[in-house]
């Protein structure tokens, strides 16, 4: 009997990995065949690794420190003087900055992204799962940030924190974590209503291991949905809070900033607009792009 | 009907107090207080920059300062035999403050060596939820006012930006379901993501200098004409000045209408009854019109509360780039100058156009979608 | 009549009529045109000028209440009789406290009333009363009484005779007395929240009047027709509109395309540009020293202690020492170490003047003498190494090795703060970083929100804070030397932030202020010692002032600004049809 039990147990697991590896499996073929969305992917990968290399790169290959001011070659415009992007209003070598502010602003889409879904999927799950009074008291806070407009809410977090990368990361972690939870929560509930859960849990298996092994694996990819959407919009919210004067300070650069900057200078030096508009935009519309094909990759109904 | 609303406004209320008590405690904490921002000038004495802590009720405990400010402290602290100092007060406040001298500093009784005190000026707050939101620190005058005073700008923009995005994100979603694979589908899905990717305010800034500055065919911002007059003139005559800042604000709005549009029209086409209508010989136009319409507005009305909120509340970076005399420059303004009461009722009243939003959303969700009851 | 002498008679009578109007209408009250000037910053918050406390409030006051005692736009020198101003002369008492000051008695306000002595008074008791809002306690805290004789005579008798009594006397207008006792009464406390503020009926004696106030777009008031001082006889402008514009990039826009008549401060980004068209007769312009110093301030006491700078009896405290700014010779270092070619043209486009004091050499107590300190780093190094600071670890920073205050080995590391969203500033101490770092220094640059730099500042935990000063017109010596006294120095609330104490400045200070008969080139002298000792001691690294640069659109005629600013005879503006 215990051994029958175990087998079953087993089974259930199993058969659920057997259907998510066909999901997953489907999914993937889709997103092979989607060629936008690869480019994007190839696009955010190549971009990661550049940012986050953005020192050893201006140290060693292009020996130039970003925050080094020459002030013989301000405004110089692209591919003169050594400067492929040319140089700011202080001289500094601006793809030297982009690279670095890219870094930053990576990460504070990254990391806030990362952490408010973490969150969301945790409390999500819990909250979805056991329902009761935490699950309460977490829809009263959600709904009571949920209805403070979040540029409201933004402007008021930042006022309280000093403007740098990390504060800001935790600020758009604070703010971003409500509706990743509410869609977990809401997959949680409908998820915890399927046969075989219902079964998993008839055969005794403890609520952990139904989260983990059950409910958790369906969610990986609403999760990585919201995860690209996500880093997307905090990429643009660090670059509106700059030009509110709330974002991250200088010297340290971020594509907010320094596109915010840039406008007073449009007739000395066009190049400080074009170029950290392009990196933020082209940068967002991937994620997007990549946002909408793994959605569309992992949507049933499109798989025709 | 009725009741229904009277229970959403009612299960409101927590949300309410959660959102007060959050406001709140976010601004106590904030350094650099109202009174450092306001006397970085050095004409000010130490002895009047410590009344004015007083008199703000600054170094108060923070349930203290919280409670004064709901329900207002006219009954924490009174004065009944009118001489102007306080004669009562409830134990968690006090009813002396100390005697100051010329340097802030409280005066020490020579012979005791204790400090020498003397009664406070009574409370004469009423708290917000009487309606009395406090004078603007920047301002000196109601907050309350201040916030009234932005409103209609707030609401013409915002309204106008709803209608075009409404208007035209609906017909772009439809024409896309219809042209569906077609180049109109296509670059319509691209666009939109496009001009979503880029900032606000740099799109903004972009259109204003190119329209207004190079092109010089559209004005560089502000409501209406620079005149002597003491109004703008009517809406209908100074559209212009409402293009750009429209367009910049819309353009979410339509990116996200025809996305919803588009999908729900055609999963509405591929339902039963619109196969059942097409084989009873309906033409394409018919259809799409009389069937697909109707049901593909559900989702739309989901989002109208939500962007109605969105557009209500002042778009602080599109008022910026445009002088917008509107309610989310002001907050921002009132965030830099720490003017505390003015950010308090705009994040108020932001949060009541919220709750109010969704309420409106749902009640339209039901007048469009029959099937669903209020109960 | 036929056809022909018809049409020429009409085209003779319309010569007749343009030649008649053309003279004239550059003559007649509002034919002008309305100005509008630009306001980069919030609302006004009060038209009332006794609570009045901010500059946007102050720039609408000025243009519709009437002076106390006026500044002469060319000299910058308070002047009995100046334009726009009530007091046309005043004596001084033998005692040194007694002023009497004699007004003219052509000014009305808009509802015909004369401007008089009791309009003066009325302001007065409010401010005196302690119970108003108003920012200007320096008049109560000097005023020992006053006195109205007669319409047209107030005397005012002060509790001390200094040398800038006059200068306490600045904030004073006249406000129509017969409207605020029924607008106000004796209700002083509630007078921040009176709608009459915002709506003021009566106004006058200025060149405009009050007409409206569009809350978050403009304020706009309307040619004074009962206007006194006016250059051509009548005011000509029709209007003036302060109008808000919240992006400056926008606002140079708006200028270019001609949406407003006239900029006061071209940024330093548009300024080679709005030059070159001003030579190529795009615009007009012109430049002036800048009425604002920068300042990098340095805490000179411990940092970890705050305390203030006299205890009760007035004795004065030990407050330390700042480990590394605490010895003279490291702040002088600081000073030699500045480039201030490479800062002037980084960060200011080469419009920075290099400055050793606060004081602007159009200033009357300016000393000729007094030389900022040159770039000198060998002097700077030598200086570093004099006060223990050496790099003995080759890491390119140096430490304490055997210097005054601070632990052996400690690196000579700064924290240096400054305000957020100021591209000058940041380009100013971006490269000032570079330079000291050359040194040996490790400097930690923080661009910081202002009310959280000003909480620093104040609680006194700072290294170095970089901040604007606004100086006062006319320049008033003691209202930043004043600064340096320990008296201002009182954590969380003074200005003497840095801590600083030096006996003999304070004796210079307090004598040079007081002196008897207030002789001007004795002053002058005390004043000029003062500074050199602020200079060698460097409490503040004074670094720069700088030019602004003004302009107007080319059909604003009669726009002729002078070191008093360009508003002088706004009165006398033609704007042209162009």
């Amino acid at each position: 009997m215990a051994v029958k039990r175990r087998e079953v147990a087993r089974m259930g697991p199993a058969g659920q990995s057997l259907v998510g590896k066909s999901l997953t499996y489907k999914a993937l073929q889709s997103i092979r065949r989607d060629r936008l969305t690869l480019v994007a992917l190839g696009y955010i990968v190549i971009l990661t690794i550049i940012t986050a290399s953005a020192p050893f790169i201006t140290d060693v290959v292009m020996q130039v420190d970003p925050n080094e001011p020459a002030t013989a070659d301000i405004f110089t415009p692209p591919l003169t003087k050594g400067y492929i992007l040319g140089a700011d209003d202080i001289g500094r070598d601006q793809l030297a900055r982009l690279l670095h502010a890219g870094g930053v602003s990576m990460a504070i889409g990254f990391f806030g992204a990362l952490f408010s879904s973490t969150i969301g999927v945790v409390l999500g799950m819990i909250t979805g799962y056991f329902g009761g009074l935490t699950d309460d008291a977490f829809h009263w806070i959600i709904t009571t940030l949920d209805s403070i407009p979040s540029l409201f809410l933004l402007i008021l977090l930042s006022s309280v924190l000093s403007f740098s990368a990390q504060s800001l990361v935790l600020v758009v972690t604070l703010i971003g974590w409500t509706g990743t939870t509410r869609l977990i929560r809401g997959q949680t509930l409908s998820i915890r209503a399927k046969e075989y859960v219902l079964a998993a849990q008839a055969m005794g298996a403890s609520p952990y291991r139904i989260l983990f092994f059950h409910i958790l694996p369906n969610l990986v990819s609403i999760t990585v949905v919201q995860l690209a959407l996500g880093i997307a919009g905090l990429i643009l919210a660090e670059s509106g809070l700059s030009y509110l004067g709330l974002g991250v300070q200088p010297p340290q650069a971020t594509w907010g900033n320094m596109l915010t900057k840039s406008f007073q200078f449009f007739r000395h030096g066009p190049h400080l607009i074009v170029f950290p508009i392009l990196m933020i935009s082209v940068t967002v519309l991937c994620f997007y792009i990549i946002g909408d094909g793994i959605r569309d990759a992992f949507d049933p109904t499109l798989q025709r | 009907m009725s009741k229904y609303i009277i229970r959403r406004l009612l299960q409101a209320l927590p949300i309410f107090i959660g959102i007060t008590i959050l406001s709140y405690g976010l601004m106590a904490i904030s350094p650099g207080g109202p009174v450092e921002a306001l006397a970085f000038n050095n004409r000010m004495k130490p002895r009047e920059k410590e009344e004015l802590i007083y008199k703000l009720g600054i170094n108060d405990p923070l349930p203290v300062q919280y409670l004064r400010w709901l329900l207002g402290d006219d009954w924490m602290r009174w004065d009944s035999d009118g001489d102007g100092l306080a004669d009562g007060a409830v134990f968690f406040i006090d009813l002396y403050g100390p005697v100051l001298d010329d340097r802030g500093k409280p005066t020490i009784d020579e012979t005791t060596g204790e400090a020498l005190r003397q009664p406070l000026p009574p409370g004469d707050q009423r708290g917000i939820l009487r309606g009395d939101f406090g004078n603007s620190i920047y301002f000196k005058r109601a907050a309350l006012d201040v916030l009234v005073e932005r409103l209609p700008a707030t609401v013409e923009l915002g309204m106008t930006a709803l209608v075009v995005g409404v208007v035209l994100g609906i017909s772009v979603g439809v024409l896309a379901a219809v042209n569906y694979g077609g180049w109109f589908d296509q670059s319509s899905r691209i666009g939109a993501v496009i001009v979503n990717s880029i900032p606000n305010f740099g799109l903004g800034l972009l259109l204003l200098l190119f329209f207004g500055s190079t092109l010089q065919i559209l004005p560089l911002g502000g409501r209406c004409r620079t005149t002597l007059d003491p109004t703008c003139p009517p809406l209908p005559e100074r559209l212009e000045y409402l293009i750009l800042p429209t367009i910049v604000l819309a353009a979410g709005a339509v990116a996200g209408y025809s996305r919803i549009m588009r999908s729900s029209m055609l999963d509405v086409v591929s339902e039963d009854y619109i196969r059942t209508a097409r084989a009873k010989g309906l033409g394409d136009r018919a259809i799409w019109l009389r069937h697909g319409m109707r049901n593909a507005f559900i989702p739309i009305a989901t989002f109208l509360g939500p962007s109605i909120t969105f557009l209500l509340s002042g778009a602080a970076i599109t008022e910026s780039v445009f002088s917008w005399p509107g309610v989310g420059r002001q907050a921002v303004n009132a965030v830099v100058q720490r003017d505390f009461p003015v950010v308090m009722i705009v994040v108020i009243y932001a949060s009541i156009a919220n709750i109010l939003g969704y309420l409106i959303s749902d009640i339209l969700y039901g007048i469009i979608d029959p099937r669903i009851g209020y109960n | 009549m036929n056809k022909r002498i018809r049409i020429t008679m009409a085209v003779s009578l319309l010569v007749v009529m343009a030649m008649l109007i053309a003279p004239a209408a550059a003559q007649d009250m509002g034919s002008g045109g309305p100005i509008i000037e630009p306001n980069f910053g919030d609302d006004p918050t009060t038209f009332n000028p006794i609570i009045a406390n901010d500059g946007t409030s102050y720039d609408v006051i000025n243009r519709m209440f009437p002076d106390f005692i006026g500044v002469d736009s060319a000299t910058v020198q308070y002047l009995g009789g100046a334009k726009g101003a009530i007091v046309s002369s005043w004596d001084i008492a033998d005692d040194g406290v007694t002023y009497t000051f004699h007004l003219r008695d052509d000014m009305v306000w808009s509802d015909g009333v004369p401007i008089t002595a009791g309009d003066v008074a009325w302001f007065l008791d409010a401010v005196l009363s302690g119970e108003t809002s108003t920012p200007r306690q320096e008049l109560s805290n000097r005023v020992e009484s006053y006195e109205v004789v007669d319409d047209h005579t107030l005397t005012i008798v002060f509790n001390e005779a200094n040398c800038t009594l006059i200068d306490t006397l600045s904030p004073v207008y006249p406000v129509p007395a017969h409207v605020y006792e029924e607008a106000y009464g004796d209700d002083y406390a509630g007078m921040d929240e009176n709608d009459y503020n915002l709506n003021p009926a009566v106004t006058g004696g200025e060149t405009f009047v009050f007409s409206n106030f569009r809350p978050g777009e403009q304020t706009t008031l309307l040619a004074n027709s009962d206007f006194a001082d006016s250059e051509l006889g009548a005011v000509i402008p029709q209007g003036w509109v302060f109008k808000i514009v919240t992006d400056q990039v926008v606002q140079m826009e708006q200028f270019f395309a001609g949406e407003l008549s006239f900029v006061d401060s071209v940024p330093q980004a548009n300024r080679d540009d709005v030059k070159a068209r001003g030579s190529a007769g795009e615009f007009q312009t012109f430049e002036t020293p800048a009425s604002t110093i920068r300042f990098l301030s340095l805490n000179v006491a411990d940092p970890a202690n705050p305390q203030d700078g006299l205890d009760e009896d007035g004795n004065v405290i030990d407050q330390g020492h700042h480990p590394i700014l605490g010895d003279v010779r490291v702040r002088q270092a600081l000073n030699y170490g500045m480039n201030f070619d490479e800062v002037n043209e980084g960060a200011f486009f080469n419009t920075g003047v290099p400055v050793a004091s606060h004081v602007r050499p159009t200033d009357w107590s300016f000393p000729a003498g007094l030389e900022p300190y040159p770039f000198d780093p060998d002097k700077a190094m030598a200086l570093l190494d004099e006060a223990g600071f050496t790099d003995s670890d080759g890491d390119g920073v140096r430490e304490c090795n055997g210097c005054q205050h601070a632990e052996a080995g400690a690196p000579l590391a700064l924290s240096v703060k400054t305000n957020a969203g100021n591209t000058s500033q940041e380009a100013l101490y971006t490269i000032l970083q570079d330079q000291w770092n050359e040194l040996g220094f490790q400097i930690n640059l923080e661009f910081v929100e202002f009310g959280t730099l000003v909480s620093e500042f104040t609680a006194q935990t700072y290294d170095a804070i970089g901040v604007f000063w606004g100086l006062a017109t006319p320049a008033n010596p003691n209202g930043i030397a004043d600064i340096f006294l320990p008296e201002a120095d009182v954590v969380g609330a003074g200005y003497n932030t840095q801590s600083y104490n030096n006996p003999r400045l304070n004796q210079l200070i307090e004598e040079a202020r007081n002196l008897p008969g207030c002789d001007i080139e004795t002053r002058k002298a005390m004043y000029g010692e003062a500074y050199q000792i602020l200079r060698d001691d460097s409490p503040w690294i004074w670094i720069s002032t700088g030019n602004v640069l003004l302009a107007a659109q080319t059909n604003i005629e009669n726009w002729a600004p002078r070191a008093g600013g360009s508003r002088w005879n706004i009165d006398a503006w033609t704007i042209e049809e162009m």
